[in-house]
């Protein structure tokens, strides 16, 4: 992934569903940031945090309100200008998972990329990917692809 | 051609009379002729003379008259008489006559009603004995026919038998091999459905065995190698997401 101003907080997107969380923490604060004509505490949210730090690491005067507003309009739209790639999954992952996810895309991809997740039980494990060109990764294609390969086989082992 | 007695007597009668009339006017011509001889006598004289001759001459004439008047009748009567016992004689030989004819006709009938009837009788004889010969011939005839007809067609339905017999075997076979390759085919669809089945059930729970055998760090290695495969198969294409 190539060098951004963002990357601080791109760390903290991993997948669509990061990504709205993260939008709907930055639509809080900038509703409640400068409400009635000056800045207020905001009440700590998932993402509130590490907003107020990528604005401290900007060096932003905090109390600038049209540089901390025109800040969070730029943050608002590098994140909905992410790309995403759609993964199919057998079950919703785990933190780990798409921790592992997350890390292998920012090393492998040029840019930030973020998943967007479907749940489909019926693949067994493994992944399918439908980006333009469907493929089927899934251990249970796999399985029934390694069973027709050998259907003599395994019919000759059942019936002895 | 039989003429009646009695019509014959009258014209024989009519016939004398005609005569004695002629001889009249014969005889009033002659005195006519020998008063013109005699004109020089007197006439008183004359006419005593003419009377008595007259009288002479009819009663001459009279007299003849009633002479052939009776030889006719004479005549007549015999002529009747003998017309009579001519036509009684004929009508007696005529009915002889006929009654030899008619019985002559009649022994010749029944002479030849009887050669008839014997010919007939005969005829009828040989007619019936040829009939019987016939009859007889046919009739053997016929069982001759019959019994080849009856040999043949005993033959026939022998070979008929042999036939459908044979067809009937061949048919037997073929259905037999029909329904041996009609089982033979279910059975084998019946084992291939069997087998697809067990694959499937063994596919089946292979898939959950395998599923729930899988460590998170198994699923997580299998998505970071479609991960990886994706990426080589150019399946990451994200830019066609937006």
């Amino acid at each position: 992934m190539q060098n951004n101003k963002y990357n601080q907080l791109f760390t903290l997107i991993r997948t669509t569903r990061d990504r709205n969380s993260f939008l709907n923490s930055l639509e809080k604060l900038s509703a409640e940031i400068f409400k009635e004509g000056k800045k207020q505490d905001i009440v700590a949210d998932v993402y509130v945090d590490d907003i107020n730090e990528f604005l401290t690491s900007e060096k932003l005067d905090k109390e600038d309100k049209n540089a901390v507003e025109k800040a969070l309009s730029d943050i608002r739209e590098e994140m909905e200008n992410l790309k995403s790639i759609n993964i199919t999954l057998a079950s919703y992952p785990n933190e780990e998972i798409i921790n592992a996810m997350s890390s292998w895309l920012d090393k492998n991809m040029d840019e930030k990329v973020i998943l967007n997740i479907d749940v489909d039980g019926r693949i067994g494990a493994g992944a399918v990917f439908n980006n333009g060109i469907f493929k089927d990764y899934s251990l249970n294609t796999q399985i029934e692809e390694a069973f027709k390969n050998k259907k003599s086989e395994i019919l000759a082992l059942i019936k002895n | 051609m039989i003429i009646d007695p009695t019509l014959f007597a009258i014209l024989v009668g009519l016939l004398g009379a005609s005569i004695v009339l002629l001889v009249y006017f014969i005889i009033i011509a002659l005195v006519n002729s020998s008063r013109l001889k005699k004109s020089e006598m007197t006439s008183d004289e004359l006419r005593n003379e003419a009377k008595d001759i007259q009288n002479k001459i009819f009663l001459k004439a009279q007299e003849d008259y009633a002479e052939i008047i009776s030889a006719a009748d004479q005549k007549a009567e015999e002529i009747v008489k003998q017309t009579s016992k001519i036509t009684s004689d004929s009508n007696t030989a005529f009915e002889k006559t006929i009654e030899t004819l008619l019985k002559n006709q009649y022994d010749e009938l029944n002479k030849k009603a009887s050669e008839i009837e014997k010919g007939y009788e005969k005829e009828m004889q040989e007619a019936n004995e040829n009939n019987i010969k016939v009859f007889s011939n046919i009739t053997k005839e016929v069982l001759d026919y019959t019994n080849s007809q009856f040999a043949e067609y005993k033959k026939t339905l022998e070979a008929m038998t042999i036939d459908a017999r044979k067809l009937a075997e061949t048919k037997a076979n073929e259905e037999f091999k029909k329904m041996e390759a009609d089982i033979e085919a279910y059975k084998k669809e019946r084992i291939e459905k069997i087998d697809n089945n067990i694959f499937n059930l063994l596919l089946s729970v292979s898939k959950i065995a395998i599923g729930k055998s899988l460590t998170v760090n198994d699923q997580k290695n299998l998505i970071l190698e479609a991960l990886e495969q994706a990426k080589k198969e150019g399946a990451l294409d994200y830019k066609n997401n937006g």
